[in-house]
């Protein structure tokens, strides 16, 4: 993974120093809170409800158990004994103290890490395939480019006060798993015809207040230029993105309303403006420096193995709990005898997402011994362990089940990804965990899940759309009626390569009514399918809203 | 325009009016706990021992602890029973903040009477 040289260091240990002085001049008075409060988000540190939330960055969602270890002696040392992975890759202390902050930062900053860019209108932390560097059929690491990005935005002088945040995503493969098609810009890694590596180039997807699927802007942008185009988008977006309404400030609104046509255009004109600088001139790194990082992410040295393991297919015979594990919670890898694993922070009735310092150490551990020190966030608020030996496989569930770490649920209906809703933020119109919880519980049993597929239910507590409810399968935002919960379903989003924008069927539903209507939505795709290898998705592309609307207000009225 | 319609922020994004009983709220600046403005002008973190306000008293109330800056953050008017319980549509929101998040009962005001 990457190292920081000389400048990362000194960039993020003068960062600390500096925030240590802004809280000194907070408490003594020096400055207001309305002087300090952008200085603290610029550092990540946020107001809840009960408590400041510090949220740290995970460039793309890696980390090696050195910094796990770091993150649990901060939930440990500075929290409740706790830390949450939130659906950006990054993680999230809920109860930090306002003078324990710099030192945390210290700590965090000695293991390479930071909260830089983690709130404010700036470029947030780019992210990635949870299973970059392992998936099959890549382009190349999609994280090469993710930290190319990171260096080049990190301070980005004219990007430090944009309209509003701005949200990157790399993927690297045919099959999007890093939602590329809901953010400010994605960009897809492709060959053009000569085989040389490129990017497709989307922008103005995202989703709060008003969803949108991107834009293709680009077919082909060649990799040499990434920096100089991404420069010409943020440029005409700052120029002209709105900042009279923050609700119509994001990148989406201005394409939308400049029209695509018109922005690329734009775009052009000063993608053209860096074109005549010339090699050297523009902002572009030079060839040797791309691949000086993408030196740091060269694969591990993983021994050659055979594509079976007796070892493996012994315990799957004699484990059934084991067998339901490899069954939903592996991904195939790249090199034979190998696979990337799901640790699934979903287990019942648990905060999605939530992870012990204890459980951070045992996975550090397993990082380190067999997973060639290698962990990833997902933004489906899980954790992977992407290179594993099969022959390894079983002891690995092993520890991971003692832990509370093995739940086999990953893509089914309780992999819920729920946002910290009304439990904690301040923005919220109701709760969302409890709703995730409730609805794991009706389902508890795997095997009944496992009858149902693939299924992406997503939960928002207000329009913001933290929990992306819009491109869950079954999206579920809150709502306020009138200081009571509420909640509004949407039908058949989805975030892959086929993105599209769960459409809003009907009334709001009571806390009550929530998981019955959730539960009768399901039995009707179960009465419907053609098959068991018809995913809900597949059966609501097929069927459309009506079928499964009736099926929701008949029996609820 | 009188008190008791003037428009006030009531925590988070919402805005609500001032008409009837009211609790300043806000959070420590050390710690972020929620704390309320209580008689002498001082701060506690107990919500039985806030002063219930209403009208212009309870404008004045917040502007005594916008001024107390070194002490807390984002203070605004809370609405509350007579009991001095939350009340109004931000009820679930204050009982939330007061006592902690539903899903770690372990944690927050409520964990101490556990
Ligand atoms: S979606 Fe709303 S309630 Fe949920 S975390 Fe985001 S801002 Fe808070």
């Amino acid at each position: 993974m990457y190292r920081y040289d000389d400048i990362d260091r000194a960039i993020v240990r003068d960062r600390v120093s500096e925030f240590r002085r802004q809280v000194e001049r907070r408490v003594s008075g020096a400055i207001t809170e309305d002087e300090f409060k952008p200085l603290r988000l610029m550092n990540g540190l946020y107001l809840q409800l009960h408590a400041y939330m510090l949220r740290v960055a995970v460039p793309y969602g890696t980390l090696n158990p050195d910094q796990l270890r770091v993150l649990a002696s901060i939930a440990r040392d500075y929290d409740k004994g706790y830390a949450h992975v939130s659906t950006r890759q990054n993680f999230q202390f809920n109860w930090p103290k306002l003078a324990d902050t710099p030192d945390i930062l210290e700590r965090l900053a000695e293991a390479e890490m930071h909260a830089i860019q983690t709130s404010g209108n700036c470029i947030r932390n780019t992210t990635t395939d949870h299973f970059a560097g392992a998936a099959q059929g890549e382009v190349e690491d999609p994280r090469i480019t993710c930290e190319v990005i990171r260096q080049w935005s990190t301070f980005h002088p004219e990007f430090t006060f944009l309209p509003r945040k701005f949200k990157i995503a790399v993927s690297a493969t045919e099959h999007d798993r890093a939602a590329i098609q809901v953010h400010d810009i994605g960009l897809q890694l492709v060959k053009n015809d000569a085989g040389e590596p490129g990017y497709k180039v989307l922008v103005g997807g995202g989703q709060g207040r008003t969803p949108m699927i991107g834009e293709w802007l680009h077919d082909f942008l060649p990799q040499a230029e990434l920096l100089s185009y991404l420069e010409a988008i943020l440029r005409v977006y700052n120029v002209y993105g709105r900042r009279d309404n923050m609700y119509k400030a994001r990148i989406k609104i201005l394409v939308s309303e400049m029209g695509l046509d018109d922005f690329r255009a734009a775009v052009e004109r000063e993608f053209e403006h860096f074109r005549a600088m010339g090699p050297g001139g523009s902002i572009d790194l030079p060839e040797e420096e791309r691949a000086r990082i993408a030196g740091y992410f060269a694969p591990p040295a993983l021994p050659e193995r055979a594509g079976a393991s007796e070892a493996f297919d012994n315990a799957l015979a004699s484990d059934k709990d084991f067998a339901r594990w490899v069954r939903h919670n592996l991904h195939p890898h790249k090199e034979e005898g190998y696979v990337s694993a799901t640790v699934s922070l979903k287990p019942t009735g648990a905060p999605p997402g939530d992870i012990t310092d204890t459980q951070l150490e045992v996975l550090a551990d397993i990082a380190e011994r067999f997973g060639y020190s290698d962990v990833r966030t997902t933004h489906e608020q899980n954790m992977v362990l992407p290179h594993l030996a099969l022959d390894d496989l079983y002891a690995v569930y092993q520890e991971l089940d003692d832990a509370g770490l093995a739940t086999a649920n990953a893509g089914l209906l309780s992999d819920i990804i729920a946002c910290p809703g009304l439990d904690y933020c301040n923005l919220a119109n109701t709760r969302s965990i409890p709703v995730a919880n409730r609805i794991q519980e009706r389902f508890e049993d795997i095997d009944a899940q496992s009858e149902i597929g693939e299924l992406k239910i997503k939960i928002s507590g207000c329009i913001n759309a933290c929990g992306h409810h819009h491109v869950g399968h079954i999206g579920i935002l809150g709502v306020d009626k009138k200081g009571e919960e509420f909640y509004q379903l949407t039908l058949g989003g989805s975030a892959d390569e086929r993105a599209s924008i769960g459409e809003v069927v009907g009334r709001g539903l009571s806390t009550d009514e929530v998981v019955d209507a959730v539960e009768r939505v399901i039995s009707r795709y179960l009465d419907l399918r053609q098959s068991a290898d018809e995913r809900f998705i597949d059966a609501y592309r097929r069927l459309g809203a009506e079928p499964f609307k009736e099926a929701l207000y008949a029996e609820a009225a | 325009m009188s008190a008791d319609v003037v428009k006030i922020a009531t925590g988070g994004v919402k805005k609500g009016k001032n008409q009837g009983l009211k609790v300043v709220t806000a959070n420590d600046l050390f710690t972020g706990a929620v704390i309320y403005w209580s008689k002498g002008d001082l701060w506690t973190e107990d919500l039985s021992d806030a002063l219930a306000v209403e009208g212009s008293d309870a404008l004045t109330a917040l502007e005594k602890a916008f001024a107390d800056e070194k002490a807390a953050v984002g203070p605004y008017l809370m609405d509350v029973e007579p009991d001095l319980s939350p009340s109004g549509r931000g009820r679930l929101r204050e009982t939330i903040r007061d006592r902690g998040p539903t899903i770690h009962p372990e944690f927050g005001r409520q964990a101490e009477e556990r």
